[in-house]
């Protein structure tokens, strides 16, 4: 069998760039400088988006949250909830936040006091298990809390935490770590019946809110249910309004990325299209020498963007993998042993740097395909230009 | 094979109207080695770029094959000229950064590489083929060009004064060269200055203010080159 031959016109795409690297060098660095700058900041503050989206939104694909309004949930109340064919349990609850440092500034961490007999069950639900140590005994004053927490705290089994440790903390009275979790939602777990010691609020006999877990596959029937409690009575926190403040809160640091990036790419691309017309001047000879033998203006405006985009894709490939062994050293030796999670090979660099090549190209495109649609080849090699 | 009829070119407008070819009507058959003979600013240079297809004339319409090429179109025409035109020009424009190969086959498919090296082979310019112009002389760049224009093997060759900045033994080969190459079926066709040259050619016109004089052909036209001897 023959394989069929595979000819390439003279000189090939990114030659000129290969053979003059003095040319090649500047350009290409400033894409993959371009690129490993709007990368990394876009992996961090996904990161930061992400570590937020964990500790706020996730929890609630396993479970939505009833609190009360008033002092407590009337027994009527609670008792619908129960007998909602969609709910698989629900649990007596009292939350409370202690604070982490963040990648930018502090970041809440939730801890959630149950009923000892229901603690495993939560557990399990909300997709964690112990580590090490245990979960506290009833009325205890322990706390088991995620490793990310201790991490970002530095504390360990047997340190304390609370609100009298650490005033920034909302958690009441003094705690007492008594296991690690490890899993996807970065919380803790306390004891209700301690917790209720600390709480000021005297809700009597009454629950102040409660853990409601749907039974499998009947997450989004259960909220629509739940949804339907008495407004004035209860407040009903539901993956659907937790995705909703997330997204309220979130936007704007995307809309910022965004904006800077933009800046980025028109910069970058102003400049890389002004150095490319420069050079692309600077071989006028050889494209009316092209022009002269045959080529069409479309071939030559096709071989002078191809050379663009080479060089602008070989930028954005060294810049992105830049940007994965930066984000790989932030996260292994700056971030990740104070508890913050970085993912480098996430997808967001790539998302948020792929618009610098493409832009640059569609720039350069312009610039140049403009330049070479209209000049006067015949001029050139007479030497009258 | 390449016909003008009543070809004209004129530059600017008005009072700055400049007439480089005047009504020019000339025929072309295969084999013929043409020499147009004629000052600086006569317009033999136009008159080449006319025939070739690099300029539209003003009025009158060239033939290549019974074909008009003001009736063809713009891709058309380049097509032709890639295909069937070979162009030296007075400057070398060789690629800087192309080796003496590499700019043999320039804007060719690199398929080309063999026949391109066997030519520089036979230009006196083995060992060269890897060499940037930087490093070759002025007579060698002008051997590289000559080789460009060859290495597809054109029907026509356009060659605007290509001896004019090379000593007279690279002139005298290079015309050598393209009477050889005519001599097996091909057109040449050559604007010069040089009246030295013209024993070279098969038929020579003069040309003076875009005016073409009427040709003197040369009947006993040898039909060999450096390389058929």
């Amino acid at each position: 069998m023959r394989l069929p031959v595979v000819c390439m016109i003279i000189p090939f795409p990114g030659l000129f760039y290969w053979r003059n690297r003095a040319k090649a060098v500047p350009l290409f660095l400033l894409v993959a400088s371009s690129v490993l700058v709007v990368g990394t900041v876009a992996t961090l503050t996904g990161s930061v988006l992400m570590s937020v989206y964990r500790a706020n939104v996730k929890p609630y694909e396993t479970y939505s949250l009833v609190v009360s309004k008033q002092a407590g949930i009337p027994r009527d109340i609670a008792n619908q909830v129960v007998a909602c064919e969609y709910v698989e349990q629900m649990v007596p609850v009292l939350d409370s936040k202690v604070k982490i440092k963040g990648l930018f500034g502090t970041e809440a961490r939730t801890i959630l006091a149950v009923p000892e007999d229901s603690a495993d069950f939560c557990v399990a639900r909300i997709g964690l298990r112990v580590k090490k140590g245990r979960l506290p005994y009833a009325g205890e004053d322990g706390i088991a809390i995620h490793e990310e927490i201790a991490t970002a705290k530095g504390i360990s089994i047997g340190d304390l935490v609370g609100r009298e440790v650490n005033p920034d903390d909302y958690l009441w009275g003094i705690f007492q770590v008594t296991g690690i979790l490890k899993g996807d939602v970065p919380c803790g777990i306390a004891s209700l019946k301690y917790f209720e010691t600390q709480w000021a609020l005297d809700t009597g006999e009454l629950d102040f809110a409660y853990l409601v877990f749907p039974r499998e596959g009947y997450r989004d029937q259960m909220n629509s249910y739940l949804a339907m409690l008495p407004g004035n009575q209860v407040l009903l926190r539901s993956l659907e309004t937790a995705e909703r403040q997330f997204r309220s809160e979130s936007q704007n640091m995307d809309l910022l990325l965004w904006l800077v990036n933009f800046l980025v790419v028109a910069i970058i691309s102003c400049a890389m299209g002004l150095l490319n017309t420069v050079h692309l001047l600077g071989r006028m000879k050889e494209y009316g020498l092209l022009a002269a033998i045959g080529l069409t203006p479309a071939q030559l405006v096709r071989r002078a963007f191809e050379e663009v985009l080479i060089l602008a894709l070989a930028g954005f490939v060294l810049g992105i993998v830049a940007a994965k062994g930066v984000l790989v050293c932030i996260a292994e030796w700056i971030l990740g042993p104070r508890g913050i999670q970085v993912s480098p090979m996430g997808l967001r660099a790539f998302v948020f740097s792929l618009p610098i090549p493409v832009m640059l190209s569609v720039f350069s495109f312009a610039t140049i395909g403009r330049h070479l649609l209209r000049f006067d080849f015949v001029s050139i090699m007479e030497g009258r230009d | 094979m390449i016909t003008a009829e009543n070809l004209s070119l004129s530059y600017g407008q008005g009072q700055a109207r400049c007439l480089a070819v005047n009504a020019v009507s000339m025929k072309v058959e295969r084999g013929e080695f043409v020499m147009i003979l004629g000052p600086s600013g006569s317009g033999k240079s136009s008159l080449l770029y006319l025939l070739s297809g690099l300029r539209s004339p003003s009025s009158g319409n060239v033939f290549y094959l019974g074909r008009d090429l003001s009736c063809m179109r713009a891709s058309e025409v380049a097509r032709m000229r890639y295909e069937c035109f070979g162009f030296i020009f007075q400057q070398h424009f060789l690629v800087p950064y192309l080796t003496a190969v590499e700019n043999v086959c320039m804007g060719r498919k690199d398929a080309l590489g063999y026949r391109a090296r066997v030519l520089l082979h036979q230009l006196h310019l083995a060992g060269k083929e890897n060499a940037l112009p930087t490093e070759l002389s002025y007579g060698q760049r002008q051997r590289v060009a000559v080789a460009r224009a060859l290495v597809h093997e054109p029907q026509v060759i356009f060659a605007d004064e290509p001896t004019a900045s090379v000593d007279s033994e690279l002139a005298t080969e290079i015309c050598d060269w393209l009477r050889h190459y005519c001599g097996a079926g091909h057109i040449c066709i050559m604007a010069t200055h040089d009246s030295r040259l013209i024993k070279h050619a098969s038929t020579v016109y003069s040309i003076r203010d875009g005016h073409l004089g009427s040709a003197t052909r040369f009947d006993d036209f040898p039909m060999t080159g450096p390389n058929s001897q």
